[in-house]
């Protein structure tokens, strides 16, 4: 510290002093500091639906056989063992399995009946013959409802009608309006141009639009859009066996007559639950046409019933040359609720088209391509079912079509809601196993991504 | 504090806009500490440059106790001599080894003039005067201190700081006197 008045004045004077430097010197300061990463929210977003949809595949994928078992525990045969008491008797009826194809039955009145699968309905017509019934616990049907005829009838049919009110006044935003029709509210903007600033608000029927003078005059720069979407909704599918061929045939070249016993009917698939989630990505093409695509994981499915669950491996014939094998396979018959799932990746190609350029309400239609990550769906022949991998075609191609429209509130700008149905024009399965054609009809819900 | 620890804290996340909103803060100060130290601007701003890519640079080194406009001031510092030692044009201005000792003068004259003014008198004196007057009179550092730092005894600090406060007065009398600007000082 300075003693004299000099030094202090000195100081005092000196260290004031502030000159504006030129900004070259920040720009080369700049130069010299290392790039600023910027954070890519975008491929975060992407990452993190990305992996959003792997979870729900994989959660959905690790119950591989899609069986829906409700109280009805002692159907599987995951020990082995089947138990179940005679009516006639009161007795207890054990059913033992061994490594092979063959079935034991054992019955504590006396007897066992060894055999191939060929077999068990033998010992069926034997045990009804003989009025000896085995009781099992049947199982609770997941959705009894969709057994209903009538319902059954409307969901295979899936004839959806999509009705949307037409604006009553269209306005076309090139003609000037009778002042008397609509009464717009002009905000001016103090400080600035009128011309460039000045805002309309004119409420329409099915929209509230808001322009600013400057972004009447000059159409603003169409961009891509993107976003996420999720729908839900009920899917079914429209199925008919293979064509020809035996049902039970243990080994390709020995085809037996299929011979399933009234009481063995199984059910045709019925609607279930379907959803899909994804990104999609959309542009304007002019005032009416739009450009939709993006890429989604869809979640199709049918119920039905069938019987037992055999966990024994098995070769089975659709025709001479269409053979399948699987490790366990169902027989004919309703104690078991299946789910029959498809796991798709889907890119649409789906065009929108608005009635008019001030419309809210749009309707889309146009293809898509699926891949087919996964599916346990059955392919039956009469009166075995089966899933295998090998039945199935990987890349499937669907038509689409559906309205939505503009959710109008300011908060929700931007976002769409509508429903689209979505028929698989190419067979799920491969000819040789039958023929299935998945359909659906969902509600979704669009959001873009804020910019 | 707070805030400059916050802004130093998103310096270090190398946030671009928090390094610039840091520089804004004391460039205009540190500039003018640069060039009490050169004989021009275009120095000056070269000092300055350097020495906010060696303030960047060492940000992780800052300990939020102190008061970072200080910091920074003392690298600027270390920057403007380290400046002056590689280059050519200040070199021969600052070879303190031959001059004469000389005492204190007892005057103590007082100051009216500006900032400006001062500093320009001051950037008149051959640089070896100039880089030791401003070290010890403007940012108060002691003689040992200026001895360490610039590599002389600080006999050599105390006879050069004198030389150069006896000249800066000289010069502020002719100017109060004639108003008129000292001839830059040959060195005998």
């Amino acid at each position: 510290m300075h003693n004299s008045e000099f030094e202090k004045t000195v100081q005092e004077k000196m260290v004031a002093l502030q000159l504006a430097p030129v900004d070259s010197v920040w720009e080369k300061v700049e130069a010299s500091l290392p790039a600023e990463r910027k954070p890519r929210r975008f491929l975060f977003i992407l990452l993190a639906a990305a992996l959003l949809l792997f979870l729900f595949f994989a959660w959905n994928l690790f119950y591989k056989n899609g069986h829906t078992v409700k109280n009805s525990r002692d159907n599987t045969v995951a020990s082995k063992k089947i138990t179940g008491t005679d009516n006639n008797t009161g007795a207890a009826v054990s059913k033992q399995q061994t490594t092979s194809d063959n079935i034991s039955v054992q019955s504590n009145t006396g007897g066992s009946i060894d055999g191939s699968v060929t077999a068990v309905n033998a010992i069926h017509k034997t045990a009804k013959a003989s009025r000896t019934s085995v009781k099992m616990k049947n199982a609770v049907a997941e959705e009894a409802d969709a057994a209903n005829p009538a319902q059954k009838e409307k969901y295979a049919n899936a004839a959806l009608k999509v009705t949307v009110k037409q604006p009553e006044a269209e306005e076309d935003e090139t003609t000037a309006a009778a002042p008397a029709q609509k009464k717009p509210i002009s905000l001016t903007d103090t400080g600035s141009k009128k011309d460039s600033t000045a805002v309309t608000i004119s409420k329409k029927k099915d929209s509230l639009e808001i322009k600013t003078a400057a972004e009447k005059k000059q159409p603003s720069k169409k961009k891509w859009i993107t976003g996420i979407e999720a729908g839900a909704g009920i899917s079914s599918v429209k199925s008919k066996p293979a064509n020809g061929g035996p049902a039970f045939s243990s080994s390709v070249g020995t085809p037996v007559a299929p011979q399933p016993s009234a009481s063995a009917q199984s059910s045709k698939p019925s609607a279930a639950f379907a959803w899909g989630a994804g990104l999609y990505v959309q542009k304007e093409l002019n005032a009416r046409f739009t450009f939709h695509t993006g890429l989604r994981y869809q979640y199709l499915a049918t119920s039905m019933k069938v019987g037992k669950y055999i966990d024994s491996s098995i070769r089975l014939g659709f025709n001479t040359t269409a053979v399948l094998a699987a490790g366990n396979y169902y027989l004919a018959g309703n104690s078991t609720v299946y789910k029959n799932k498809f796991h798709l990746l889907e890119l649409p190609l789906l065009l929108q088209y608005k009635p008019s350029a001030a419309s809210a309400v749009y309707f889309e239609g146009g293809p898509s391509v699926s891949w087919l990550l996964h599916s346990n769906a059955l392919v039956y022949s009469n009166s075995t079912y089966i899933t295998s991998n090998d039945a199935y075609n990987k890349l499937l191609f669907s038509f689409n079509a559906g309205a939505g429209m503009k959710l109008p509130l300011r908060k929700t700008a931007g976002m769409e809601a509508g429903i689209r149905t979505a028929y698989m024009f190419s067979t799920a399965t491969k000819p040789a196993y039958g023929v299935q054609h998945p359909f659906s009809a969902k509600l979704y819900l669009r959001v873009p991504f804020k910019k | 504090m707070e805030l400059d620890a916050r802004l130093v804290k998103e310096c270090l996340k190398n946030n671009r806009a928090a390094q610039k909103q840091l520089y804004e803060c004391y460039a205009a100060t540190m500039l003018g500490v640069c060039f009490r130290y050169t004989k021009s601007m275009a120095d000056a701003e070269d000092v300055l440059q350097e020495g906010f890519v060696r303030v960047f640079k060492n940000l992780h080194q800052f300990r939020a106790e102190g008061e970072l406009g200080a910091w920074i001031r003392r690298i600027m510092v270390t920057t403007a001599l380290n400046y002056l030692k590689r280059n050519a044009r200040y070199q021969h201005d600052l070879a303190f080894d031959k001059l004469e000792m000389h005492p204190v003068t007892g005057e103590d004259p007082a100051i009216t003039l500006s900032t400006k003014e001062l500093t320009s008198l001051v950037q008149q004196l051959p640089s070896g005067y100039q880089t030791i007057f401003n070290l010890h009179a403007v940012e108060g550092y002691s003689h040992v201190e200026i001895g360490a730092m610039l590599g002389i005894s600080d006999g050599t600090s105390r006879s050069q700081y004198a030389r150069a406060r006896a000249l800066v007065i000289t010069w502020i009398k002719k100017y109060y006197s004639d108003n008129s600007k000292p001839q830059a000082y040959a060195q005998q």
